[in-house]
């Protein structure tokens, strides 16, 4: 199947983009097919000689999606890093409390770091990145909605991340010390979260415009449709938090008499990094694991409706929960009624958000049943990641109970962490999939399977001793709890060790991705035998033949099946 | 070369009118969490009141929120709403100077509710800082205004491409997402409304 002639199709990215844009008056914030470069500029056939930018500033003022979303990735794998090195300390400092070395107040403003940074420094903006890079290819778009909105996104996440990342440095970090770095945490928390917005606003955008002809809601791959569901549940929460920072903002920088100051920030914006918050930035971990699986089985889904729909299930749930505190169970003296809402309420926010990682991970063992699979890297990734998020659904079901006493302890740290970390194994995972499309160069699979394996064993040494040391009554963000001895010693060094694990794992992944995407081995057009539209042009972003018309959820499976069929009757 | 039935022609995109509705839906999302703060730092600071044995206000004493200027601005909201939704009327006819016409009082509309908004902060006469309601009311009616002056900027970019014939009774998104975006205004003031004038 692999060697299907490229001039196959009938026009239809012609027709998908260019014909509209003839009948169409552009949008204030469309972007001239002839300005978009990749894809787009080849098209547009310029009569006269092209000026061509500087490659520094090709890249500054560009509109093309996937230089953005390889923007995005970039520079969230480099912050994964820095904040996993911020995390490692973070838990080194709670294995004794005689040695500290750092500050109470360091060690405040580096666990916020940590927390606030994962998930709006790395994890969203790195999903969020791939997304932008890789949806509108999947839909055989030729580019994606509002291209200047998504590089907004792209730049003003950097600078705003810079200016929260200088403030943290400066102690202004929720609770910090310096009431203008605070001020300028404030400030730059709201712009990364507009930003985050923006960029998730494009994705979602360019899904419900952007499709091929014949490609209905429900025939989008399942990443893009992953891709559509975070995007709502993302606009439909973050800007709560922006609210939130907004009255913040106004009562710190003015009078600091409502929210008690600096330190009553953190109890504000905690929500944003629990659960059922966490459950919002785990949705495209879904998504990637739908998508790679039946690549991997070599075979179309099976029930690929149910699998469509555990993932917008996945949204419901997320986008339910978030929209209210984290409900409690506390059957002691309630009434029948008030212990049945108790109860509504814990199995929407605290049961369900297992099933769709349930559903999805069956799912894509039913496609592997009598196949011929072929394991890949990405796939290792993926795999991990959807397990990884399954754990921390499964963890997330006990932390309501009050009689268990886990609120307030770092049982809520391990939540948290299961869902980041799966989050950002699917984003490495995601980037070595795609990257051969967005560079033409693949990533060794070997090395890249190892990392997926390590960043699985880091994962679980990051998140499961916290289960364990919850139980036991650790209080979260304890550097200085009197019974930091026995198991929980125990478990803070299972902790650190797998904090450092997932650094180690995270830069050797990048670096392999500098390397290999740069001076690897060329990739080919089809190099993971896949099924979806993004494949079906040549890589890596050149014009290449025209997609075929979408008559199923697998076009490209679609025409390789029709060639065979054809070169067999030939 | 293989031999593929033709695609279905291609639908409109809608680009403008799903961009606003994902904006909206955001500001709706913003504004939820602006009022939802302000009841739990107002209801956190009536548990303080009570707690200390004061008098349970949560308005300072002595100041009284001004009931006529709010009242009337939801009007003129509901008023630039209904108005809005005619300029999508008017449009989807090919009337376009009934298009222009309607634009240009929503903008009016706008600006008289941006003046009375000023009227209210003019006679509460509390400072930013002198307590926590003042602190949590300038923040959230702030937010507003500047919601306010975004609708005024959409108003007069939709007017002067209407004028300059780039909607017709086929393409009508653009006027379409205008009106989408004064609808939210109009609901996210009838929130604000109940939330901070009439729950005082």
């Amino acid at each position: 199947m692999g060697n299907v002639p490229r001039d196959i199709g009938s026009g239809l990215r012609e027709r998908a983009t260019g014909a509209i844009r003839e009948r169409e008056p552009m949008t204030i914030t469309d972007t001239k097919p002839e300005q978009v470069e990749g894809v787009g500029a080849a098209a547009a056939a310029p009569t006269a000689a092209p000026v061509v930018p500087a490659r520094g500033a090709a890249w500054l003022l560009s509109a093309d999606h996937t230089r953005i979303g390889r923007m995005f990735v970039g520079v969230s794998l480099a912050l994964a890093v820095a904040v996993l090195v911020v995390g490692t300390l973070v838990m080194a400092e709670r294995i004794d409390t005689d040695g500290t070395f750092l500050s109470a107040d360091a060690i405040d403003q580096m666990t916020s770091f940590l927390w606030i940074g994962l998930a709006f420094l790395v994890v969203v903006p790195l999903l969020l990145g791939i997304a932008i890079a890789v949806v509108p290819l999947q839909l055989g778009a030729q580019g994606i909605a509002y291209p200047r909105a998504a590089a907004l996104s792209f730049w003003g996440w950097l600078f705003s991340g810079g200016v929260m990342v200088v403030s943290y440095l400066a102690n202004g970090g929720p609770g910090g010390g310096d009431g203008q770095a605070v001020d300028a945490f404030l400030v730059s928390f709201l712009l990364v979260l507009a930003a985050l917005v923006i960029g998730a606003g494009c994705v979602g955008a360019t899904v419900i415009t952007r499709r091929a002809p014949g490609m209905g809601l429900l025939e989008t791959p399942p990443f893009s449709f992953a891709a559509l569901i975070s995007a709502g549940a993302l606009l439909l929460t973050l800007p709560v938090l922006g609210g939130t920072v907004v009255l913040l903002f106004v009562d710190h920088h003015y009078g600091r008499i409502v929210f008690g100051g600096n330190a009553g920030i953190a109890d504000q914006i905690r929500w944003a990094v629990i659960q059922p918050q966490t459950y919002v930035y785990g949705i495209l971990v879904l998504g990637l694991m739908a998508e790679l699986s039946p690549v991997a089985a070599r075979r179309r889904q099976p029930l690929r409706m149910t699998m469509i729909a555990a993932v917008g299930l996945a949204g419901a749930i997320a986008v339910g929960g978030a929209m209210q505190w984290m409900p409690t169970v506390d059957l002691d003296g309630v009434t029948p009624i008030q212990g049945l809402a108790q109860l509504v309420l814990y199995g929407i926010t605290a049961l369900l958000p297992g099933l769709p990682f349930l559903l999805v991970l069956g799912l894509a063992g039913q496609a592997f049943r009598g196949a011929r699979p072929r394991l890949s890297g990405p796939f290792g990734f993926a795999t991990a990641a959807a397990l990884m998020g399954l754990v921390g659904a499964g963890v997330g079901v006990l932390t309501p109970i009050v009689d268990l006493e886990l609120i307030g302890t770092v049982y809520q740290e391990a939540q948290s962490a299961y869902l980041f970390f799966a989050g950002l194994l699917a984003g490495m995972g995601a980037l070595a999939y795609w990257g051969p499309r967005l560079w033409g160069r693949r990533l060794p699979d070997k090395a890249v399977g190892g990392l997926a394996t390590l960043g699985f064993i880091g994962t679980i040494l990051a998140a499961f001793p916290y289960v364990i040391a919850g139980f036991l009554g650790q209080p979260l963000g304890a550097s200085s709890w009197s019974e930091l001895d026995g198991p929980i010693q125990l478990c803070n060094i299972a902790v650190t060790i797998g904090f450092a694990l997932l650094a180690i794992t995270v830069l050797a992944f990048a670096l392999l991705a500098l390397r290999g995407f740069s001076r690897g081995d060329p990739a080919g057009d089809d190099p993971w035998d896949a099924q979806t539209l993004e494949w079906a042009v040549a890589a890596p972003g050149a014009p290449g033949p025209d997609a075929p018309a979408v008559q199923s959820p697998e076009p490209w499976l679609d025409i390789k099946e029709s060639v065979s069929s054809q070169a067999g009757a030939g | 070369m293989l031999a593929l039935p033709p695609a279905p022609a291609p639908e409109r995109q809608h680009s403008l009118l799903v961009g606003t509705s994902f904006g909206v839906a955001a500001g709706a999302a913003a504004f939820a969490g602006l009022l939802g703060t302000y009841l739990v730092a107002r209801e956190r600071e009536l548990d303080r009141l009570r707690e200390a044995g004061e008098v349970v206000r949560f308005l300072p004493n002595g100041v009284l929120m001004p009931e006529i200027a709010p009242n009337i601005m939801l009007s003129i909201l509901l008023g630039a709403s209904l108005m809005a939704q005619w300029a999508v009327y008017a449009t989807r006819r090919g009337d376009r100077r009934h298009t222009a016409m309607a634009i240009v009082l929503v903008f009016l509309f706008g600006l008289g509710a941006l003046n009375l908004q000023v009227v209210v902060y003019r006679s509460l006469e509390v400072g930013l800082t002198s307590s926590p309601f003042a602190t949590l009311f300038y923040g959230v009616t702030g937010a507003f205004m500047i919601a306010l002056l975004v609708g005024l900027v959409f108003a007069l970019v939709t007017a002067f491409r209407s004028l300059g014939g780039r909607y017709a009774a086929t393409d009508t998104d653009g006027v379409a997402a205008f009106a989408l975006y004064w609808h939210f205004l109009t609901f996210a003031f009838c929130a604000l409304w109940l939330v901070v004038y009439v729950n005082k």
